[in-house]
């Protein structure tokens, strides 16, 4: 009954086979997902720092081209004026932190429990595929291990 | 340097060249004190009678036995402290030294080539090498010099040779996940091909057993004829009868044949071990090219520097034709059943292929389907095999062409830019309030390039600092997103290659079908027509069961594939439910809220045939309207009492109820 064993298992081999592989590539691909969430969130991070930069600028060229009395006449006055925009925008940055400081926390907290979230289910299709491809091959084992069980047999 | 030497061998018989007693007794300096030495001395006295008490293994037992009817010698020499301190200076200045130094360098820059050194690395290389250390302070000072090793990985190293002197260390078992051989083959099972080649090495400086045994000159691969016996059964038979034979041979001629024995013992321990029986065609190339080992075993990835100082030195040991000889023959066959590439190693792979017309081109078949398969079986047999392990050999395709598409997915990544792309540029757009253009077909690739060359029109019209800024918010919106996106999608892809064991279980696969080939030509040597007969039934019985299974799964799967169609058809009629429904609700609301807008005005009907509408209540007001007999006027609710029991009644004069005139209640009749 030897080809009772090649076709059980051989057969069952292929949907773990094919689950296995499935599970493996959606957990890659959720993980990855974060992955792209985070990239997103450090390109909106920089994207931000430059729109500050671009506004210091911005009101810089306005006061040279407004010529707003002598303020910009020297290169000391004009580092001035950058020392004081970024302080402005620093204090209002500080601000905005303190006075959303509970919220920005509860957001950290919620962002955490969603990766955590997606993490576990990640985690969980991992698990799943590992399992499946783990069948899979153990099956294709016991067609090895009964063949040669069958030839030592048929030998002695 | 000769003379304390020649003092010793002629005072006490003892040649300090093949004996170095201060390795013996580890002794630490010079002016170690008389107690201290005491103690080194009564321990080595203790651990070589241990040694023969619990006989371990021939070749130690021997040597323990020499040490202990010599040892008094030993102790008086080293008692004696100018002759010690002579000694030491001795040990320490050995030719020996520089040459291991140098072996030890170039061991190390071909292990620099494809990772960075740490104390593991350092460990294995005195563990493997343990009959040529002698000078392991000056190697790993040559290593922090040359090789950047840092001070905290030599203080471990430090630590754990205080460790092993003391005899409390016990080695960590060290994991070696990833490097080339060490997937295939346990640590152990390299030094016990080393062990086997020191061995050989021993055997060769006797006389007796040079006469005895011819083959002993030869290189140990040849002592075994591993070149003769394709299979591990076939070699474990070999080595089987030679451990016998051996074995007579000391029992005749002596004890100078316990090498030779010991050699077929750790073979036949070896064939015994899974990672030997798993990988046996490896194995023989690693007991042929047995010197390359430790190297093959450090090696993390290897780069093409890599392989090229590994060429220099297996020259050194073996005959090359040249480089890519020397990949085909020893690199390809260890380095196809690992995993991970470097794209110059691939490269250089595949000219060896090329030069060396040898390769896969030639047997893709045997290729996929093992090694094993070029031992042809007759046609029918062939046919036959196939049919009977069908479902096995169907598996096998699906893993196949499972593995080309995951291997190649992230070529496959960059397409996804073709939906994203237009989809991000339309929303875009949209956002930036530019006109789209008033078409059918949205969704498609020509709307969008249409949309776009239309917003580009307008940009470019409008100046260079519109364009600058059309395109910065372009990129900043449509761009790096998608690009990142697609980056994700590559780095998925190629983690999925990556991930899972894809060599691994194909070997697995390659091991069945091998080993059921391999049944079906034995069962029909063995028993002719009758397992003839035999594999047809069960040839047809697979056959027709797998024929069964997919007419059975046929049925369900044929459901499953209108599925999508009966799926998004509900969807389209939910949603157009949904849409009836709420369109419905809001005629409704806006017929209730007429009728309420109604029923707040209070409504007349025109009672006679003509009347006027007048701007004021009287008649000397003009007139702004008129109305015909039945039409009905909602009033504002103002009226006006004229006198003479005349009541001008205030109406809308248009249905949206901004304009209003005045009309004498005579000529209506209130509702």
């Amino acid at each position: 009954m030897m080809f009772l064993t090649v076709f059980i298992c051989g057969l069952l081999s292929m949907p773990f086979l094919f689950l296995g592989v499935l599970f493996l590539g959606l957990s890659l691909l959720i993980e990855e997902i974060i992955e792209f969430a985070k990239r997103v969130a450090i390109f909106l991070g920089i994207l931000l720092v430059c729109a500050i930069i671009v506004g210091i600028i911005w009101v810089i060229v306005q006061a040279v081209r407004d010529n707003n009395g002598d303020l910009l006449q020297t290169a000391n006055q004009l580092v001035a004026l950058i020392l004081l925009m970024l302080f402005v925008f620093g204090i209002i940055g500080g601000i905005v932190c303190a006075v959303l400081g509970i919220g920005l926390n509860i957001l950290a907290v919620a962002v955490g429990a969603v990766i955590a979230v997606v993490e576990l289910a990640a985690g969980i299709t991992e698990g799943l595929g590992n399992f499946c491809i783990g069948i899979s091959t153990s099956l294709l084992g016991t067609i090895l291990r009964r063949t040669q069980k069958t030839q030592t047999q048929a030998e002695t | 340097m000769a003379d304390i030497r020649d003092k010793i061998l002629k005072k006490y018989d003892i040649d300090i060249r093949e004996t170095d007693l201060i390795s013996l007794y580890k002794i630490p300096s010079a002016d170690t004190s008389g107690k201290a030495l005491e103690e080194l001395f009564q321990k080595r006295r203790k651990n070589w009678t241990m040694v023969l008490n619990n006989s371990m293994g021939e070749k130690k037992t021997a040597q323990a036995r020499v040490h202990l009817a010599r040892a008094d010698l030993y102790e008086a020499i080293l008692r004696d402290d100018a002759l010690r301190k002579e000694l030491f200076a001795y040990s320490q200045k050995s030719s020996s030294s520089d040459e291991f130094i140098g072996f030890a360098r170039e061991f190390f820059r071909i292990v620099a080539s494809s990772k960075k050194i740490d104390d593991e690395d350092v460990q294995f290389f005195f563990d493997f090498y343990k009959g040529r250390v002698k000078n392991r302070k000056a190697v790993i000072h040559m290593l922090e010099q040359e090789f950047g090793l840092g001070k905290a990985d030599s203080k471990k190293l430090d630590k754990e040779e205080e460790k092993e002197e003391e005899g409390k260390g016990k080695k960590e078992k060290r994991e070696k996940k990833g490097k080339i051989i060490a997937s295939l083959f346990k640590e152990s099972t390299l030094k016990d091909i080393q062990n086997c080649e020191n061995l050989l090495e021993e055997a060769r400086k006797s006389p007796k057993v040079q006469e005895v045994f011819l083959e002993v000159q030869k290189p140990l691969a040849e002592v075994l004829h591993l070149d003769q016996y394709d299979t591990l059964e076939k070699f474990k038979q070999y080595v089987e009868g030679m451990r016998t034979a051996a074995a007579n041979f000391r029992y005749e001629n002596g004890q100078e044949f316990s090498p030779i024995v010991d050699i077929f013992n750790t073979m036949y321990e070896l064939t015994e071990r899974d990672d030997v029986a798993c990988n046996y065609q490896e194995f023989t190339i690693l007991v042929q090219y047995d010197k390359l080992n430790s190297y093959m075993y450090e090696i993390l990835a290897p780069k093409e520097d890599t392989l090229r100082f590994l060429y220099e030195t297996a020259c050194k040991y073996y005959q090359f034709e040249g480089f890519y000889d020397f990949i085909l023959k020893y690199f390809i066959p260890l380095y196809k059943n690992f995993g991970i590439y470097e794209n110059s190693v691939k490269r250089l792979m595949k000219k060896a292929k090329r030069s060396g017309g040898v390769g896969g081109e030639v047997s893709v078949f045997s290729k996929i389907f093992g090694k094993e398969q070029e031992a042809k079986l007759p046609l029918f047999l062939e046919v036959l095999t196939g049919f009977m392990n069908l479902p096995l050999y169907l598996s096998f395709i699906l893993y196949e062409a499972l593995k080309a598409v995951a291997w190649r997915l992230r070529y496959l990544s960059p397409l996804a830019l073709i939906p994203l792309l237009p989809w991000a540029t339309r929303l875009f757009l949209i956002k930036m309030e530019f006109e789209m253009p008033v078409r059918g077909g949205e969704g498609t690739l020509q709307y969008t390039w249409m949309a776009l060359s239309d917003a580009l029109t307008r940009v470019v019209s409008e100046g260079a600092l519109s364009i600058l800024l059309f395109a910065l918010f372009f990129i900043i919106v449509c761009g790096v997103p998608s690009a990142l996106f697609i980056y994700s999608l590559w780095q998925a892809a190629t983690k999925m290659r990556k991930k899972l064991d894809w060599l691994g279980i194909e070997r697995t696969y390659q091991a069945v079908i091998c080993s059921r080939r391999k049944a079906a030509l034995e069962r029909y040597k063995k028993s002719g027509q009758k397992a003839v007969s035999a594999m047809v039934f069960a040839a047809v019985m697979n056959v027709a069961l797998v024929c069964a299974v997919c007419y059975g799964v046929s049925g369900p799967a044929a459901a499953l594939g209108r599925y999508p169609g009966i799926i998004s058809r509900a969807v389209e009629r939910w949603a157009y439910e949904r849409e009836l429904e709420s369109m419905m609700e809001a005629a409704a609301t806006e017929e209730a809220e007429e009728e309420t807008e109604e029923a707040e005005y209070a409504s007349a009907v025109v009672a006679v045939d003509a009347a006027n509408i007048r701007s004021g209540p009287g008649t000397d007001y003009g007139a702004v309207g008129g109305a015909r007999r039945d039409d009905v006027l909602v009033l504002t609710g103002n009226s006006q009492d004229t006198g003479g029991g005349s009541v001008w009644y205030e109406v809308f004069l248009d249905p949206e109820m901004t304009q209003t005139g005045w009309i004498s209640g005579s000529l209506l009749q209130i509702q």
